[in-house]
């Protein structure tokens, strides 16, 4: 009895701790750890939401282009813009869907200064993806990309 | 020949300085736009004695959007008296997102009970002249010598997730100015939005 409460103890610690790696909720001072790091790989940080259709049709290209370049000195990160309050939703698109990549939610302090931090020309609309490279991001875009846009960026970004 | 080339020139250079202003900057005159309201008339902003607009751009599909709907019908309930009343617009293409149909508009309205206009900008030329990209985004009017200014840009206020924890309410913090007569400040904000659905040509 004791070794059977001992099992679904630990299938409980085991499953808690794969729900828990779903996501990852970060602030914007972690973003920046993320990004902003001193080397020349090029890290690219795609903000998302489960409810923004066109983020969901440009979040394929990311996964591929992420395989296909995986030799390559480059990281992605989906960051997620879903509410507070959608935390269990976003646990299970990420779970459903299998996305490969590293997955967080971020909940912003100030949305209006944050928004203004990761780029002035940014409107707020998603999807928009920020590029680093040696702690200096190299490039933003507000909008949505087709596989063969993000590739070419992506490429050149890489080249540069 | 080199006279050709400098026009050339000259005419890239003014082709690109207009190609990166897009949309409104705090202080641009507006454009006096006429919409088809929900109630099938014609609205024009000429139409009524106000002394300026609340101008929100919105949908019906967009969460965002949906989050905001009620603070809107309280929001036109306080601007109005003042002399600024709301008036939505939805510039969705209606066929990639047909819950932001001319129809859906009607349902919605009639559903959450809006009390201000609520206009169809088929063309999305109002949306792409104002510079509007996502919803709900807000552009603040107010009359100056028979023309409408932007005041103020962006935001309704700053927490769109949870109405009881917004510490800011910009649109009603830039009225309250106007109608003081002091500073609009911020006069310019952002937040995450969905992005206006432009039809695809």
């Amino acid at each position: 009895m004791h070794a059977m409460a001992k099992l679904i103890l630990s299938a409980f610690l085991i499953l808690s701790a794969l729900r828990a790696d779903a996501q990852k909720q970060i602030t914007e001072a972690e973003l920046k750890d993320l990004s902003f790091k001193v080397n020349d790989t090029l890290y690219v940080v795609n903000f998302w939401a489960t409810w923004c259709k066109p983020c969901i049709e440009e979040m394929p290209h990311f996964i591929q282009l992420a395989e296909n370049l995986k030799d390559q000195p480059v990281r992605f990160f989906l960051v997620s813009m879903d509410f507070k309050s959608q935390e269990e939703k976003l646990r299970e698109f990420v779970l459903k869907k299998e996305i490969p990549l590293p997955v967080y939610q971020l909940i912003p302090e100030n949305i209006n200064h944050f928004i203004n931090q990761i780029d002035p020309d940014w409107s707020g609309a998603i999807p928009a993806t920020a590029y680093y490279r040696n702690a200096q991001k190299v490039y933003f875009y507000e909008g949505e990309y087709t596989f063969e846009t993000l590739s070419s960026t992506l490429n050149k970004l890489i080249n540069q | 020949m080199i006279t050709r080339i400098f026009t050339l020139f000259f005419a890239f250079v003014l082709l690109s300085s207009f190609s990166d202003q897009e949309g409104y900057r705090i202080g641009d005159k507006a454009l006096e736009f006429e919409l088809k309201n929900i109630d099938g008339q014609m609205f024009s902003l000429k139409s009524t004695a106000v002394r300026g607009y609340v101008v929100v751009f919105t949908c019906n599909h967009c969460p965002f959007s949906k989050k905001y709907e009620d603070r809107l019908i309280k929001l036109n309930n306080i601007t109005t008296p003042k002399g600024y009343p709301l008036v939505a617009i939805n510039s969705n293409d209606a066929e990639q997102y047909p819950e932001d149909s001319f129809e859906n508009m009607k349902v919605r309205a009639k559903e959450k009970g809006f009390n201000f206009p609520y206009l169809h900008d088929e063309t999305q030329e109002v949306a792409r002249t104002y510079g509007a990209t996502k919803t709900p985004h807000v552009f603040v009017l107010a009359k100056e010598h028979g023309a409408f200014v932007v005041k103020y840009i962006g935001a309704v206020d700053d927490n769109t997730d949870d109405e009881a924890a917004v510490k800011m309410k910009y649109v009603e913090n830039a009225i309250d100015a106007l109608t003081t007569g002091n500073l609009i400040n911020p006069e310019l904000t952002k937040a995450i939005g969905c992005s206006i659905k432009w039809k695809k040509s």
